[in-house]
């Protein structure tokens, strides 16, 4: 390349203007780069002979100078990295704040350049982080970490990168892991959770890395990763909230545009701008990747629910009441999510659960939480007598009843075998009690026992539908799981019928008006001559079926796909099942009626691809038959029990003014929209015109209204015309 | 409008005379001062008074905090406070104690807080620095050779071009400083280095072709250079023996003093950190290039020779070559100092080639 000529022989007398001539022509600034560069060598060993205090600021510069070119000449400058790493994780305790700072800037800035690979900079960076003392640089360092792993997994998961940084920040935890005074593992489990919640790790080595981290001795190290499992989900939810408010405002760039000067590099922002928004609809429209819960990610739940319970909660354990409550909420997640079997927590939680302790609410949760049909109904007995005992009798408050029976219901809800006749029926005493949340309380209890075990409550609390359904109805016994069975599919496989012998009719119409009237109103039948033909091709299908179906080679696969095709449109979905389920009523003609409903609902599930559409038809069709009013909210282990079910309604009671304000203005919240908009700005802008319009002196606007007054007849029709047209417009518009 | 009736009220006020009353005091000036108190002594709380002056230690020492001033002027006027008072002071008590106890500053405390200024931007400061430096007394300054020459090297390679054109002049001063000794303690091909690059003699990568001789109005400049650079190269590679003369050439086998000739090989050495090139205690410069042990900076006349010779510096003497016989074909005052280091550099490449 040949040398440029320098502008009037520029003298070079600081850094940024050798480095603003770098970038444009690198070749022929080499000479000056080389002198800077051995500068850069001689003011660091200068530096490297007494790192501490001094804040080294024409070092600093140069560090900055160089990181910034160093691109530019490979050849010169391999060292200059490792340079940078070394001088930071030796001295970085010593090191001015300024330059440690400018330190890990360039190292950043290197591996933007792509000078350093993304390991090489979190090799670096990581143990500093453990070791340093300072916070500035901690969190310098951190939000440096975190962006250059969310840049590298951005467009792709870099899972080399990914594993070994993973690898490293499980080495962090474990190597701390019986320790108690170590805290090293704290930033491992920041950082961890970090990424989870923006989505950038979602695999399970990262829930190994909280396991190890939540099987801790210390205690800060253990509280980090047994709240990872129990609130990250909700976290990452609130985080694409906020995610979406951090939109461009469009309308305001719009503006901006228009009234500020009109240069190309605005030009830019605003397109810049609308590429964005463009690109936020469309992923707003995106389905989401698959993001399995952490907790289901988890290799091994029963070891891991067992190495909870024996590692933090022994006799002579001395954690805290919290920290004991944040083990006892995950194993009891644990054992409720995955059915294990942890028989020593039953007994453990029996000793908490009196109305004095403190947060029982919580452990009642736990108790709930952790049972589930698998657990032996002789260990939850215990604790639903107790509870019982200790609650729910005369003499304790309204409050403690509530919660006492609302745990009893969770926990029944989930294990019905836990709880017997006799002290069943005591509870639902309770149902005529004056206090509301009380008598909800046992209402509730009575509603889940009509549904799972009616013959266990008095006579007079059946009521009607239960009691009717009683008779075919077994016993409860452990260990016996009910069959999956998907709730009202008879009743879509009756709609499927009752639909096809509406259209049959329809055709079976047609057909005979065409039988009478001849064939004159050919162009409007054409289409419904092919269906009915088709019908009829199916139902002749049908009847050859049993013998030639399948020695026709290879035509069932094809049949099989166009069900699929077709189930996606609503007419077409009643075509195919309806033949499958006449052969079957065909083939159990003989056999007892009520047998032949049962294997008739499970050929349709089985025998046929269900669609989102069908499901959807399904929710509609339990909805009219009032099933799901009846059946109450299905119960899944999936979600954490809630507290606020178990405290039943609060009652405000009587607190002062103050106290009752708030409770209003909470009301309030969020109804701006609907109060008035007097004296509010939306946002700070000058008077706009018809403000000032209407704080002009008037004998100023005299004149003027004297000439609205003089106008020509055609002058007034033609204003009158535009105000009315503007209005039209201002209408459509708002 | 109402606003400026205001206003024009208020305007008015000034002018207005205040009404005196009979029987009444005068109203009290704007700027009255209450005289009537009493007191029996006055203190200012800001204020010390000695009824000695300031010892000169710890003037010393005010004035060197003063180097690190943000203004020129200040720094200038330190060092030459310090220029007219340290010499005498440090002559009369270094002979009978230490310097720790005398309250003065030591020669190490003094060498890192000025050493500094030798990359100051002002031309001015650079100067009374450097007669300060002459004025003081030059003992245990060997002892911070290294770190002097790591200022002078950086300097060297300044990216303003005045502080390169003086940094030549404490190297100068270096030299007259600390003799031979100056290179023992390693720096001598970073310096050699830095010189090239003041002289403008590129190429230090290897790439001889790229020599670009400093053009005829740089000639002042780059004469004072020349200079130096003959000098550095004499305490570099010329034998002072052979300056004085032959001494022991007659009986190889016996030293006049009676001891044995290969005596001078297994004494204890005479340097300080013999094996700093082993890198056993961390190097200087504290970092380890990829593992491996840096080069070995030469540190006797014979290893400096092959340094440029035959060693990693032979791209250097090169150029240095190179650029040295272009200025001597250009001839006048120039010519002849090019001359001058030349002649060193053949003697050094004719010693070298033998052995």
């Amino acid at each position: 390349m040949v040398k440029r000529k320098r502008g009037g022989l520029v003298k070079l007398t600081n850094l940024p203007m050798l480095q603003n001539l770098i970038r444009r022509d690198p070749p022929s600034y080499r000479e000056e780069f080389i002198l800077q560069y051995r500068h850069y060598e001689s003011q660091r060993d200068i530096f490297m002979s007494q790192p501490e205090g001094n804040s080294g600021e024409t070092f600093a510069d140069l560090v900055g100078f160089m990181s910034q070119v160093t691109s530019c000449y490979p050849d010169l400058t391999e060292d200059f990295p490792s340079d940078l790493a070394g001088l930071l994780s030796k001295h970085h305790n010593v090191l001015h704040y300024e330059l440690r700072e400018k330190l890990v800037q360039s190292l950043v800035l290197l591996r933007n350049k792509d000078v350093i690979p993304s390991t090489t900079l979190l090799q670096t960076l990581i143990p500093i982080l453990t070791a340093t003392t300072s916070k500035a640089l901690r969190t310098q360092i951190y939000s440096a970490i975190t962006s250059d792993l969310r840049n590298s997994n951005a467009k792709a998961k870099n899972h080399k990168l990914n594993k070994t940084v993973q690898t490293v920040l499980f080495g962090l935890v474990e190597a701390g892991k019986d320790d108690a005074g170590s805290t090293a593992g704290l930033w491992a489990v920041k950082l961890t959770r970090e990424l989870w919640k923006r989505r950038v790790w979602d695999d399970a080595r990262t829930v190994e890395i909280m396991k190890e981290a939540s099987l801790c001795a210390n205690p800060k190290v253990m509280g980090g990763g047994i709240r990872f499992f129990l609130g990250v989900d909700q976290d990452m939810e609130e985080q694409e909230d906020s995610d979406d408010d951090g939109a461009v405002d469009i309308g305001r760039a719009k503006h901006q545009a228009g009234i500020n000067k009109k240069t190309n590099k605005k030009r830019k922002q605003l397109e810049k701008a609308y590429a964005l928004l463009k690109k936020v609809k469309k992923n707003k429209n995106k389905p989401h990747p698959l993001n399995f819960s952490a907790l289901h990610l988890l290799h091994d739940p029963q070891g891991f629910a067992e190495a909870l319970f024996s590692k933090h909660l022994p006799r002579n354990n001395k954690l805290t009441m919290e920290q004991k409550l944040l083990v006892l909420q995950l194993t009891s997640r644990l054992v409720g999510l995955h059915k294990l079997s942890v028989l020593g927590l039953y007994s453990y939680l029996l000793k908490f659960l009196t109305p004095r302790q403190r947060d029982v609410t919580q452990f009642l949760v736990c108790c709930a939480q952790a049972s589930h049909d698998l657990v032996p109904p002789d260990v939850l007995e215990p604790i639903v007598k107790k509870i019982a005992d200790e609650f729910v009798s005369e003499g304790v408050a309204a409050e403690v009843a509530t919660a006492g029976l609302n745990g009893i219901r969770e926990i029944c809800a989930r294990a019905p075998l836990a709880m017997n006749a006799t002290l069943l029926q005591d509870l639902t005493e309770y149902k005529g009690s004056k206090d509301k949340g009380v008598m909800m309380a046992a209402r509730g209890l009575i509603g889940l026992f009509r549904e799972v075990a009616p013959e266990m409550l008095r006579k007079k609390d059946r009521g009607k539908v239960a009691a009717m359904d009683m008779k075919n109805r077994e016993a409860l016994r452990f260990g016996i799981e009910k069959e999956g069975v998907i709730e009202g599919l008879e009743l879509l496989e009756q709609w499927k019928a009752e639909q096809k012998q509406i259209k049959k009719a329809a055709a079976g119409e047609i057909e005979a008006r065409d039988d009478e009237e001849g064939g004159h109103e050919e162009e409007w039948e054409a289409e419904e001559d092919g269906e009915s033909e088709d019908d009829s091709n199916w139902a002749g299908w049908e009847v050859e079926e049993d013998d030639s179906g399948d020695n026709e080679t290879g035509w069932i696969n094809v049949a099989s796909d166009d069900e699929i095709e077709i189930s996606d449109s609503d007419e077409g979905e009643d075509d195919k099942p309806k033949k499958k389920t006449k052969v079957d009523y065909e083939e159990g003609e003989g056999s007892l009626g009520e047998v032949e409903v049962e294997r008739n609902v499970s050929t349709l599930a089985t025998s046929k691809i269900l669609t989102p559409a069908d499901f959807a038809k399904l929710v509609e069709l339990r909805t009219a038959a009032g099933l799901e009013r009846l059946m109450g909210k299905k119960i899944t282990n999936e979600d954490a029990v809630d507290a606020d079910a178990i405290k039943g309604p609060q009652k405000r009671g009587k607190s002062d003014k103050e106290a009752r304000l708030v409770a209003v203005m909470e009301g309030r919240e969020g109804r701006e929209k609907f109060g008035s908009k007097k004296g509010k700005r939306d946002k700070t802008h000058s008077t706009t015109n018809k403000e000032k319009a209407r704080k002009k002196n008037f004998m100023m606007t005299k004149s003027k209204a004297k000439g609205k007054q003089k106008r020509s007849l055609v002058e007034r029709q033609r204003v009158l015309r535009a105000h009315v047209e503007k209005q039209k417009k201002s209408k459509r518009r708002g | 409008m109402g606003s400026s009736a205001k206003r024009k009220r208020e305007k008015q006020r000034d002018f207005q005379k205040p009404k005196l009353k009979v029987g009444k005091a005068r109203a009290k000036a704007d700027n009255f001062t209450n005289t009537s108190f009493r007191s029996k002594a006055i203190t200012l709380p800001t204020q010390s008074l000695h009824t000695t002056a300031p010892s000169t230690a710890s003037s010393f020492t005010h004035h060197l905090s003063l180097l690190t001033h943000h203004s020129a002027t200040t720094r200038r006027e330190s060092l030459s406070y310090l220029k007219t008072h340290l010499p005498a002071a440090l002559s009369v008590t270094a002979s009978t104690t230490p310097n720790a106890i005398s309250n003065l500053p030591t020669i190490s405390s003094l060498i890192s807080s000025l050493l500094p200024l030798i990359l100051d931007p002002s031309a001015s400061v650079r100067t009374q620095l450097l007669t300060l430096l002459v004025h003081l007394p030059h003992t245990h300054l060997v002892l911070h050779t290294r770190k002097i020459l790591l200022f002078v090297n950086s300097a060297m390679t300044h990216i303003s071009s005045d502080i390169r054109m003086d940094s030549t002049k404490f190297l100068d001063w270096l030299l007259g400083a600390s003799g031979e000794e100056l290179f023992s303690a390693g720096g001598w091909g970073v310096c050699l280095r830095g010189l090239c690059g003041c002289l403008g003699f590129g190429g230090t990568a290897g790439e001889g072709s790229s020599v670009i001789v400093p053009k005829v109005q740089d000639g002042k400049a780059a004469l004072p250079h020349l200079a130096v650079l003959t000098k550095v190269l004499e305490a570099g590679m010329v034998d002072r023996q052979d300056v004085e003369g032959e001494v022991g050439a007659g009986d190889r086998r016996r030293r006049p003093d009676g001891l044995h000739a290969s005596y001078e090989v297994h004494k204890l050495p005479s340097r300080s950190n013999v094996y700093a090139s082993l890198g056993l205690f961390g190097t200087l410069g504290g970092v380890y290039r990829g593992g491996v042990l840096q080069e070995a900076d030469p540190e006797d006349r014979d290893s400096r020779i092959r340094y440029l010779i035959g060693g990693p510096g032979r791209g250097m003497f090169d150029s240095l070559v190179l650029g040295l016989e272009r200025l001597k074909k250009g001839g006048g005052e120039m010519g002849r100092a090019a001359g001058k280091a030349l002649v060193v550099l053949e003697a050094a490449d004719r010693e070298g080639g033998s052995c």
